[in-house]
């Protein structure tokens, strides 16, 4: 991509200056927490210490990786990795991504998802939505049918939490497509109702992302 | 007195200021249409900065948001060669002269400014400077929407269309509504997508397979291409560069 411009190096020294500091601080705390990005495991200090909340995220094949909380804007979560890769969430579901290679671009009808209930999601909840992927996933039609399982272990940094585990069967038809099939893995903790891991892709080809909310886990298991 | 001296000092100080800032800023004037206002920036403000006021208004979609340069006249150019160049095919081709013309009115009419190539995304532009560039002096329009629901269909069509999208429907299904010129292509059309992306896809029954066009794409029919007009394709593929530059109505 090329710049708009080459910007003169006096200007460029002022515009440094009016940054947003909010901005500059955030990154400088979590740079230490993504240096190592590929194959990264935590302490329990090292998350606790993170101004910033961290996920774990594991993409496709390839090792598990973090990504920090940038901002919450409009019931939006922000999330980055180190190479500026973001996901963008809405109570836990996946609406947009940007930096990746295949980029999720739209998700439709995203406030009647039964996810977004979170714990208040009820057995046999069903979603029709379209979504669009890069590069030619677009208007492709998901329904999803949703079975719920109440007190399921789930161990995060060697903490076992009680969960209510989601499991959202989702149905893929595309006339551009093969039909598939796959099922995509919420898992809440029974005390707080919050999020503490999901599974879930949105196209046949695109990589599974196993999220987990390590900070929030954490701060849960010390409460 | 002191307090009157102090003040007469201060006000030296901020005068100053104001005067070393000002004349950093080389008297810089940039103005952007963005989401149907119009915003002047005395200086050279970032990508990121121009986007902020309104990122999080509504759920935008990004890969169709362009930015577009309304000074540079260069697509000016582009658009009076290609009128040449089809008004030259019309005289070779006597017996479909008025089809050549109808294509000739239709990018008479087309509004069009210079689109800078570059991917826009709000999220990119705060956290990665290489998708954050400063705007220079000038008039600029950044086409932000939602996912768009319209094709847009132009080109050797005997009207142009908008037609409402339609998810999950090859675009073949779409042809029915369509007439096409006599000397429109019967193999292949060319689709413009919101991100400024060109590709070409088979309408033909032999090389036709289902296509899943983005929302907000404009479907340009060639004209025929043959042996006997070589320059025909050029004239094809120039037509269809030009529209990635075409501001839409709906993004005035």
């Amino acid at each position: 991509m090329k710049p708009i411009s080459i910007f003169p190096l006096a200007l460029l020294a002022f515009f440094l200056v009016s940054c947003s500091s909010t901005q500059q601080a955030y990154l400088k705390n979590i740079d230490i927490f993504l240096e190592a990005n590929e194959g990264v495991v935590l302490s329990d200090e090292e998350i606790v210490r993170s101004k910033a909340d961290l996920i774990y995220v594991i993409s496709g094949d390839r090792a598990q990786a973090t990504m920090a909380l940038a901002f919450i804007e409009e019931n939006n979560y922000k999330w980055v990795s180190r190479d500026n890769a973001v996901f963008i969430n809405q109570q836990g579901r996946l609406k947009r991504t940007s930096g990746f290679a295949r980029d999720l671009l739209f998700v439709s009808s995203i406030d009647e998802d039964p996810i977004q209930l979170g714990l208040g999601i009820e057995d046999n909840s069903t979603w029709v939505r379209y979504v669009d992927v890069e590069s030619d996933f677009y208007g492709v039609q998901l329904s999803s049918k949703f079975s719920v399982a109440s007190d399921i272990e789930l161990s995060i940094q060697g903490k076992v939490f009680r969960t209510k585990k989601v499991t959202e069967y989702v149905a893929f038809t595309s006339n551009a497509h093969k039909n598939d099939s796959w099922e995509n893995i919420f898992w809440y903790d029974l005390n707080s109702g919050a999020l503490l891991k999901s599974i879930q892709k949105n196209t046949p080809e695109a990589d599974v992302y196993q999220i987990t909310y390590v900070s929030r886990a954490l701060r849960l298991a010390k409460s | 007195m002191t307090l009157s001296l102090m003040s007469i000092s201060y006000s030296r100080i901020l005068i100053t200021l104001i005067v070393v800032l000002w004349s950093n800023t080389g008297n810089t004037r940039v103005e952007i249409g963005l989401d149907g206002k119009t915003y002047t920036y005395a200086s050279n403000p970032r990508l990121s900065d121009v986007l902020s006021p309104i990122a999080n208004s509504k759920d935008w979609y990004w890969t169709g948001t362009a930015i577009y340069q309304l000074e540079d006249k260069s697509v000016y150019a582009a658009q009076t060669k290609v009128i040449n160049s089809l008004a030259m095919l019309g005289q070779q081709n006597t017996t479909n002269k008025a089809d050549y013309q109808l294509i000739i009115d239709k990018i008479k009419g087309f509004h069009l400014a210079k689109r800078i190539g570059m991917d826009v995304d709000f999220e990119q532009a705060r956290f990665n400077p290489r998708y954050n560039p400063s705007f220079e002096q000038g008039k600029y329009l950044i086409n932000l929407q939602t996912r768009p629901d319209k094709l847009f269909v132009t080109g050797a069509v005997k009207k142009d269309l908008e037609l409402n999208y339609l998810n999950n429907t090859c675009f073949s299904e779409y042809l029915n509504d369509i007439s096409k010129l006599e000397i429109a292509s019967k193999d292949h059309v060319y689709v413009i997508q919101p991100n400024g992306n060109i590709q070409s896809i088979g309408i033909a029954y032999w090389n036709e397979e289902c296509n899943l066009v983005m929302p907000g794409s404009q479907i340009y029919f060639p004209i025929e291409e043959n042996i006997l007009f070589d320059d025909v394709s050029t004239v094809n593929q120039s037509i269809a560069k030009l529209l990635s530059n075409r501001i839409l109505s709906s993004e005035k």
